[in-house]
């Protein structure tokens, strides 16, 4: 899944380290989710998303995700 | 925090335990003069999952003596993409060890039918334990 996560950590000045420990996780998922091989959880998404100060879709790219 | 702090704890407790009986069990060994290879290879086996114990311990009281560390182990445990991982790992896992035991069986049967009949009880029983976890987690979660 595309997210804005890389676009917005230069924008913040922030390491991938500091995202990780800020959201709880390891830098390898910040890692992972940026280069679109993990899917980051809803709880996830949302602590990012809060971190940030914006909804879960103005970072999570769900356009790709089918409605069955 | 505290409840992971209290985690931590327990583990110390249970891997002291451990040390402790795998220590007593080498002494009495010693001591009353079990020589024997199944014995000296289960001491072997114990002292083998003592190394690790001990990585651990030493790995748990420092991070209970340091916040950062603590926190830094509470992600490592905790972080939603190792256990995405570790699920992975554990179901293919089972089904590769199956495979292979399957094989090793069909071949073991041609040679020995002792060895046969146990890896085919082997089969048996990690078929029913995988069975056994899927009903409950499928009712668990």
């Amino acid at each position: 899944m595309k997210t804005k996560i890389a676009e917005l950590r230069k924008k913040h000045k922030l390491s991938q380290e500091e995202l990780a420990a800020a959201v709880g996780v390891t830098r390898q998922t910040i890692t992972s989710i940026e280069v679109e091989k993990y899917t980051a959880s809803l709880v996830l998404a949302y602590k990012i998303s809060k971190y940030f100060g914006k909804t879960i879709e103005e970072i999570f790219d769900f356009s790709d995700v089918e409605v069955l | 925090m505290e409840i992971f702090k209290q985690k931590l704890r327990n583990r110390l407790i249970f891997a002291g335990i451990y040390c402790a009986i795998i220590l007593i069990l080498i002494f009495v060994a010693g001591y009353i003069g079990l020589n024997d290879s199944a014995t000296s290879f289960a001491l072997g086996f114990g002292v083998g999952i003592e190394a690790v114990m001990i990585f651990f311990i030493v790995k748990c009281i420092i991070a209970l003596k340091s916040e950062d560390k603590l926190k830094k182990l509470y992600i490592e445990e905790h972080d939603e993409r190792q256990k995405h991982l570790n699920a992975m790992v554990g179901g293919a896992g089972i089904n590769i060890s199956i495979l292979f035991l399957a094989l090793a069986m069909l071949i073991s049967n041609y040679f020995n039918q002792t060895v046969f009949l146990t890896l085919l009880a082997v089969i048996m029983f990690v078929i029913l334990l995988k069975l056994t976890l899927k009903i409950y987690y499928n009712k668990k979660v």
